[in-house]
């Protein structure tokens, strides 16, 4: 085979090898619509301006997200524009909240489109609408990067639907969820009773701020959420290092003292 | 009186990672933001 002939070949090989990779990424990139929602949502009174009061969520996460992607919940005649608010645990989202309307408790309609590619999937009906309670006295105990939040349950008896509960840190400043947690044990017909959890290490850092919420769940038979409430711990919380943390940094600033007085001599000499 | 979830599994405490997890799986609970 002569060299201008091998060249030619190895250059279609290579286009072949590169259409390939084009059609294999075009089919990994599939649009996807997972967990559609559409849940009845009492939120309660926090410190970082979001929405409150007797609101509904519709929504879902759909990938791949970002421009050009866009999504509308359907339902009936009323059709929603869907907006992505990306979050560090739910970086597909696309959601729309707004005051609970109990004429639009049926099952909406969510249609994705990207590039001309469409995808749909359908939301639970609100069957039953309730305004679930907002937990008692939600705190923090502790001030370091792993606090206890405690609280006492409300009365939960008489709601649809199997309860469970969360609890979930936002960034303060940028609304971003950075961490979700779930509990297994939700009283039901303990009112008063108090729950708490504990941050575990890792997840808070010190200096940043951030706000606290518990979720109490109420989901259908398929695990999607029908009604909801979340309760905000009332203040911002911002973490102080604890003692044995700085500890350990008094001892690094102190062996990086130590080094720079044991070769200050080799300098002068 | 617990819900019939823990009741089910037997559960007292929340604070068990594999619990939690189980609970989930159980239920197929579908995370909302």
């Amino acid at each position: 085979m002569r060299s201008s002939e091998f060249s030619r070949s190895a250059q279609k090989a290579v286009l072949t090898v590169a259409l390939g990779l084009a059609t294999f990424s075009s089919a990994q990139a599939a649009l996807v619509i997972t967990n559609p929602f559409n849940f009845r949502d009492n939120t309660g009174p926090n410190p970082i301006g979001l929405p409150t009061g007797d609101l509904q969520q519709v929504g879902a996460f759909v990938s791949p997200s970002g421009s050009p992607t866009s999504v509308t919940a359907t339902q009936g005649s009323k059709v929603i524009n869907l907006i992505f608010t990306p979050k560090t645990i739910f970086p597909d989202d696309y959601e729309a909240v707004f005051s609970f309307d109990p004429s639009l408790t049926g099952a909406w309609m969510i249609s994705a489109t990207r590039n001309g590619e469409t995808a749909t999937a359908f939301t639970a009906p609100i069957t039953t609408p309730q305004i679930v309670p907002l937990v008692n006295n939600l705190r923090i105990v502790g001030t370091g990067l792993t606090p206890t939040l405690e609280w006492e349950w409300p009365d939960l008896a008489g709601f649809s639907g199997t309860p469970l509960n969360g609890i979930r840190i936002i960034d303060a400043v940028t609304h971003d969820q950075i961490f979700t947690d779930w509990l297994s044990s939700v009283p039901v017909g303990n009112a008063g009773e108090t729950a708490s959890i504990t941050v575990p290490s890792g997840v808070l850092l010190p200096g940043h701020a951030y706000a606290f919420r518990e979720g109490l769940y109420f989901v259908n038979p398929d695990g999607s959420t029908m009604n909801r409430s979340v309760t905000f711990v009332p203040e911002i919380f911002r973490p102080v290092p604890e003692p044995a943390t700085w500890s350990l940094m008094l001892l690094g600033i102190l062996c990086v003292g130590a080094v720079a007085w044991r070769s200050e001599p080799q300098k002068l000499r | 009186m617990y819900a019939a979830i823990d009741n089910e599994l037997g559960w007292s405490d929340g604070i068990i990672t594999g619990a939690r997890n189980i609970m989930l799986e159980r239920h197929a609970v579908k995370r909302v933001p």
